[in-house]
C-alpha cells in the first residue's frame, strides 16, 4: 500500500551510533524489516555477535579520538553514494551526588553521550547538507527533559543533545535535513530495586518501556513521513512527563 | 514493523474532517484501514470528504453537527456507534474562530484589538469554539472508549498555544489549554488503555488559501515552506496506530521548525566573550 512506503526506510542508507546501547540490535533489525538498504553501525564497544547480514557494516570507533572518527567514517561513507539517516543511540548513566562526581566521571559522560553526537553528526551533517537531504534522530531519555536527582551530569549531557537537536535543526532547515529527538522513558529495571515498582505505579501506563514502543516513533522521524517535523523532541514516556 | 502503522478494522471520528487538515488526517485513515465519520457545521464538505473516503474502500458517514453544542455532539458519537457498532480514534480537529481575532490563516496580520475592546461574547465564543468543543467530544467518547479499554484519541492544538502572538487572546489561549486538556486526559484516562495526545501544527498550507499566505509566512520558517496538511495526517495516523501505544500526553510540534529556536531567521549570534579569541 502506497501510504505505508513512506513510513519506510525503503532503500535508505543509515549510520546508527552507538556505546552498546541495550537496544542497538533490535533497532537494526527494524530499520533492516522497514526496507533499509544498508545499517552502518558504529559502535563505540565491542562488535555485535549476532548482525551478520550483508545489509549490515559494523564499526569500531574511538570517541575519544575526533580524527579517527573522522577519517574512517569517511572511508565507510565513501562506499554509498549518499547517507539518508543518522540515528545516535549513546547512553552512559552515572548516577552519583553531583559533589562526588570527578573530572574524569564528568568527562567521560560527555564524552560518550554527547561529543559522540557531535562527531558522527559533523559527519553526517556534511554529507547531508551536501546532498541536500537528510534525518537525523537522537535518541535520548527524559532525563534531557527535566531535572533527576543524583544523575546532574547524565542529564546536564542528554539536555544539551536536545539543545543540538534544537540548534541543528534551525541551521539546516534550509538544506533540508531534519534534527529531531525521541526521548524514551525509564526502561525496567533503571531504579534501585525497591523503587521499580514505586515508579512503575508512578507511569500513567502502569508499565516501563518495551523496545516496540520507541521502534515506530524512531522509524517514523526517520522516514520521509515526517518531512515537516524538525526541530523538537518527542517524548515515548507512557505520559510520565505530562504528569511530571 | 510497518504494519503496526496499520488502522485496519478501526473506527474514526474527524471533527472538522471537511477541509484542509481534517480532510487529510481523514483521508490517510482511510488509507490505512479505517472506516471514517466526518463530523462538520456545513454538510456539503463532509459529504464530499466521506464520498472520498468511500472510493478508497472504507465505510463512512457524514454526520451535520456544530461541536459547541454538547448535546450534537453526543449524538454524534452516538450514530458512529450505532452504525459502525464501535468507536476505537477521536480526532479534535474543529475549531479556529475566523473574524474574531487575528489567525494564523490570514492573508496578512490583521489589525489586533486592544484587550479593552473585547466583549465577553467575543472572548466566550472564541474560548467555546477552541476548547469546549474539545472537552465535550472527549467527555463523550471516554465512556465508550473506558469499557472497552482501549482507545485514542488526538487534539489539533496549534503552536500559537505555545508561542504568543499579539492580540490573539482567545485562540492562542483556547490551543493552550487544549495541551493541558490533553495531558490530564492523558494522566486519567491511562488506567483504560486510552492514549490521549496532540498535535501543534505551525503553519500549514490550506487549499482554499493556497498562495495567500505564503509570502507573508514563509520568511519566518527555517525550512522554507508552508506544511502540507498530508504531513500533519501522517502523524495522526501513528497516533491513531497501536505504534504510539506507550506515547500519550505528549504534544507532537509539525512546523519545519519554526517554533524550535528564540531567534528570528536573519538574526545572527556574534561571537562574545572568550570565544572571541578563538
Amino acid at each position: 500500500m502506497k501510504l505505508f512506503e513512506s513510513f519506510g526506510l525503503f532503500e535508505k542508507v543509515i549510520l546508527l551510533g552507538t556505546n552498546g546501547w541495550g537496544w542497538s540490535e533490535n533497532l537494526v533489525e527494524a530499520l533492516l524489516d522497514s526496507g533499509a538498504l544498508s545499517v552502518i553501525v558504529a559502535n563505540a564497544t565491542a562488535d555485535y555477535e549476532g548482525l551478520s547480514n550483508q545489509r549490515v557494516v559494523k564499526l569500531k570507533l574511538d570517541f575519544a579520538c575526533a580524527e579517527s572518527v573522522d577519517e574512517m567514517l569517511r572511508a565507510v561513507l565513501k562506499n554509498f553514494d549518499r547517507l539518508d539517516v543518522l540515528i545516535n543511540a549513546f547512553d552512559m548513566v552515572l548516577c552519583k551526588p553531583f559533589l562526588r562526581i570527578t573530572e574524569a566521571e564528568w568527562d567521560k559522560v560527555m564524552r560518550t553521550n554527547l561529543k559522540a553526537v557531535f562527531l558522527l553528526t559533523r559527519v553526517a551533517g556534511r554529507i547531508m547538507t551536501r546532498q541536500g537531504f537528510g534525518s537525523i534522530v537522537n535518541i535520548v531519555s527524559v532525563s534531557g527533559s527535566l531535572g533527576v536527582r543524583n544523575a546532574a551530569a547524565y542529564a546536564a549531557a542528554l539536555g544539551a543533545v536536545n539543545q543540538l537537536t534544537r540548534s541543528l535543526a534551525l541551521e539546516w532547515a534550509s538544506s533540508n535535513v531534519r534534527v529531531n529527538s525521541v526521548a524514551m522513558g525509564f526502561p525496567d529495571g533503571a531504579m534501585k530495586e525497591e523503587r521499580d515498582g514505586m515508579l512503575k505505579r508512578y507511569i500513567p501506563l502502569s508499565r516501563f518501556p518495551k523496545f516496540e514502543d520507541l521502534a515506530p516513533l524512531v522509524i517514523f522521524l526517520s522516514s520521509s513521513a515526517s518531512s515537516y517535523m524538525t526541530g523538537h523532541v518527542y517524548h515515548v514516556d507512557g505520559g510520565l512527563l505530562a504528569r511530571g | 514493523m510497518l504494519n503496526r502503522f496499520s488502522l485496519e478494522g478501526r473506527v474514526a471520528i474527524v471533527t472538522g474532517g471537511g477541509t484542509g487538515i481534517g480532510r487529510a488526517i481523514s483521508l490517510l485513515f482511510a488509507k490505512a484501514g479505517a472506516d471514517v465519520v466526518l463530523a462538520g457545521r456545513r454538510l456539503e464538505p463532509i459529504m464530499q470528504t466521506a464520498e472520498e473516503v468511500r472510493r478508497l474502500g472504507r465505510r463512512s458517514l457524514a454526520v451535520k453537527t456544530d461541536v459547541t453544542d454538547s448535546a450534537q455532539v453526543d449524538r454524534l458519537v452516538e450514530a458512529t456507534i450505532s452504525t459502525f457498532g464501535a468507536l476505537d480514534i477521536l480526532v479534535n480537529n474543529a475549531g479556529i474562530a475566523r473574524g474574531i481575532e487575528p489567525s494564523p490563516h490570514d492573508k496578512q496580520p490583521l489589525p489586533t484589538r486592544e484587550i479593552w475592546e473585547w466583549t465577553d461574547d467575543m472572548w466566550q465564543k472564541g474560548i467555546e469554539t477552541n476548547l469546549s468543543s474539545v472537552f465535550y467530544c472527549c467527555r463523550s467518547v471516554a465512556r465508550h472508549m473506558a469499557e472497552r479499554k482501549k482507545g485514542k484519541i488526538i487534539n489539533i492544538s496549534s503552536a500559537a498555544g505555545v508561542r504568543a502572538a499579539k492580540g490573539l487572546y482567545t485562540y492562542s489561549t483556547a490551543k493552550a489549554a487544549v495541551i493541558m486538556l490533553t495531558k490530564v486526559l492523558a494522566v486519567s484516562l491511562a488506567k483504560y488503555n486510552i492514549q490521549v495526545n496532540c498535535i501543534a501544527p505551525g503553519n500549514i498550507e490550506v487549499a482554499e488559501e493556497k498562495g495567500s499566505i505564503e509570502s507573508y509566512q514563509i520568511p519566518f520558517i527555517p525550512m522554507g515552506r508552508l506544511g502540507k496538511p498530508e504531513e500533519v495526517g501522517v502523524l495522526a495516523v501513528l497516533l491513531a496506530s497501536s505504534a504510539s501505544d506507550y506515547i500519550t500526553g505528549e504534544c507532537f510540534f509539525v512546523d519545519g521548525a519554526r517554533f524550535a529556536g528564540v531567534l528570528p531567521i536573519g538574526c545572527e549570534l556574534k561571537p562574545w566573550g572568550s570565544c572571541e579569541a578563538l
